[in-house]
């Protein structure tokens, strides 16, 4: 028996096996003969809840091989909008998929007319959080004010006191959230057979931050295929990023994490939506501090460029995980050949191992059990 | 209008964005008092589909055949759900059916005022779709009513004389050249 989920994971109950789409093969089938503004505009299309992470990883692989260079203060603003694609990609899933079913209800409509109180205060975020996102990206989800070299608007300092105001609304709500998800926790100790299954690392990452390579982009090919295999069981992801970097969390994240009690490293696929919320309110806080001390004067406002013959490559942290991409460019600025590797594809051989070594007890549940019970699981993997 | 309408939709190969923008407007829980919205395929008693993104691969290519069998009036929303080679740059298999049962709201994504504006149409209209969006209304009208200086002047390319208009300029207006997401005016 098979159950197609929103894009197309088939999984079959008798030998769970799961198909992830091929976004990572199509997409860059598409924009290759295309120009470069060409193909970042179709690569901004990948996904709305990291279409920014995407544009932008498509910009500094562009960057790093025409030589751009971008200073601090573009950076740090680049790095603030991307914390808030992923808050508003965190509580958009929290909220369309992970409360209602921790409230029992079917659909959408039962969730507003059911618990309205609760679907307003993720209302709420979501639209703060787009509220910033356009003042920064100019739109969303499909970012425009972001250029090779900078962006093409800078923001003013009444926009970044609005920013800073709207945040601080978005704090409080995070952490009502929060305490929605840890009402419900009992839901999220069970599975005990998931502890000794998979270790959680991630490739190094420093926390948040993006990474490009110095001079020598890595062969993304086998890199891909050393993904494919993943014979390390690693993840990437808010767990992954959350094992590796929970030392480093401050403030009412920190806080939360103590009165929890959560222990790390956490295996539990079921602890990652309110690792997501926690995730979210420390990414609220840093940006928070960002701003407050941005120098606006100096965001760069890109001069024009020279196009060459090139190669470039880049990793961006995105809501769901790494993403990677790389591009080769004629002397034209055609793309001539582009790779992409998403969080999806990545994670996609531990969860088959997950669910061909988990045990459904197909003999006692029935059907409809088992079908949630799966659609949960692919659920806190974002799927 | 005592029942409330009920929209079926689906997503075939896209980002996600129509549809959400819909579901996490402002007015939503407004709207929600008088339109239910469902997936398309798991509650068949809808009055009206709406359809995003296009018809690529085999399994959206069987969904799609699905929900056109089900005979209800159709409305694509965004432009890749009725032009995708302009957004995607792909083709999808719905240009070989007929659009006579279909309306169009243009957009990567559409604003949100328009499919809000559009949908309380419906809910005014008691379910019926009176009439469909200007697509014949060039993106170059809308700078010039917000008067923004054309980019082509200052030696820009952009794509605004053949793009259809009715969006709210946000490019231009940043100095960003329209690179015609609300997809080509027909015959243009």
């Amino acid at each position: 028996m098979h159950k197609s989920y929103g894009i197309g994971i088939k999984f079959d109950i008798s030998n769970p096996t799961i198909d992830i789409p091929s976004k990572t093969e199509h997409y860059p089938q598409r924009i290759i003969g295309k120009n470069v503004q060409s193909a970042i505009d179709i690569i901004s299309k990948i996904d709305s809840n990291s279409s920014f992470a995407n544009t932008l990883c498509t910009i500094m692989a562009l960057e790093l091989g025409f030589n751009i260079e971008i200073n601090s203060e573009t950076k740090t603003l680049r790095e603030i909008a991307l914390k808030f694609e992923m808050i508003h990609s965190h509580i958009t899933h929290i909220y369309a998929k992970i409360i209602p079913k921790i409230l029992g209800v079917k659909d959408h409509n039962e969730f507003i007319t059911k618990f309205k109180k609760e679907f307003i205060l993720g209302h709420e975020i979501i639209l703060k959080t787009e509220e910033i996102l356009k003042i920064i990206l100019k739109k969303y989800p499909h970012p425009i004010n972001i250029k090779l070299g900078g962006c093409y608007k800078n923001i003013t300092e009444k926009e970044k006191e609005t920013i800073i105001a709207k945040l601080k609304i978005i704090l409080e709500n995070l952490i009502k959230t929060v305490d929605i998800l840890i009402k419900q926790r009992q839901s999220f100790d069970v599975l005990q057979n998931f502890s000794s299954m998979w270790d959680i690392q991630t490739t190094p990452l420093t926390y948040g931050l993006i990474k490009t390579t110095d001079n020598d982009p890595i062969d993304v090919t086998s890199y891909f295929e050393k993904l494919s295999t993943n014979t390390n069981n690693s993840i990437t992801g808010p767990i992954s990023r959350m094992n590796n970097s929970n030392k480093i969390i401050s403030g009412n994240a920190e806080k939360l994490l103590k009165k929890i009690g959560i222990k790390f490293p956490v295996q539990n696929v079921y602890q990652i939506p309110l690792i997501m919320a926690i995730e979210a309110i420390y990414l609220a806080e840093k940006s928070i501090e960002s701003l407050k001390v941005l120098n606006l004067e100096k965001i760069q406002i890109p001069q024009d460029y020279r196009i060459k013959e090139t190669l470039g490559f880049s990793s961006v942290e995105s809501s769901k995980g790494l993403i990677y991409h790389q591009y080769e460019i004629d002397k034209n600025g055609i793309v001539k050949s582009a790779k992409i590797i998403l969080p999806q594809t990545q994670n996609a051989e531990v969860i088959k191992k997950i669910m061909s070594n988990h045990d459904f007890d197909i003999d006692k549940k029935t059907r409809k059990e088992i079908i949630d019970e799966i659609s949960y699981i692919l659920d806190c993997f974002y799927y | 209008m005592n029942k409330k309408l009920k929209i079926g939709y689906v997503k075939l190969e896209s980002c996600n964005g129509c549809i959400q923008s819909i579901l996490t407007h402002r007015d939503i829980v407004d709207i929600t008092n008088y339109i239910e919205f469902h997936e398309a395929l798991t509650n068949k008693d809808n009055d009206l589909i709406l359809i995003e993104g296009a018809a690529v691969t085999t399994e959206q290519i069987k969904i799609l055949n699905q929900v056109l069998s089900l005979n209800k009036k159709i409305i694509l929303i965004g432009s890749c759900s009725f032009s995708p080679e302009s957004i995607l740059g792909v083709k999808d298999i719905k240009e070989n059916y007929p659009h006579y049962n279909t309306i169009k709201i243009p957009g990567c994504p559409p604003s949100r005022n328009e499919i809000i504006h559009f949908l309380k149409d419906i809910i005014l209209n008691k379910g019926l779709i009176l009439k469909s969006q200007d697509l014949n209304y060039p993106l170059c009208k809308d700078c010039q009513d917000n008067e923004i200086i054309c980019l082509k002047t200052k030696g820009i390319e952009c794509d605004g004389e053949s793009t259809i208009g009715n969006c709210e300029v946000l490019c231009p207006k940043i100095g960003k050249s329209c690179t015609g997401c609300r997809t080509k005016i027909k015959g243009v």
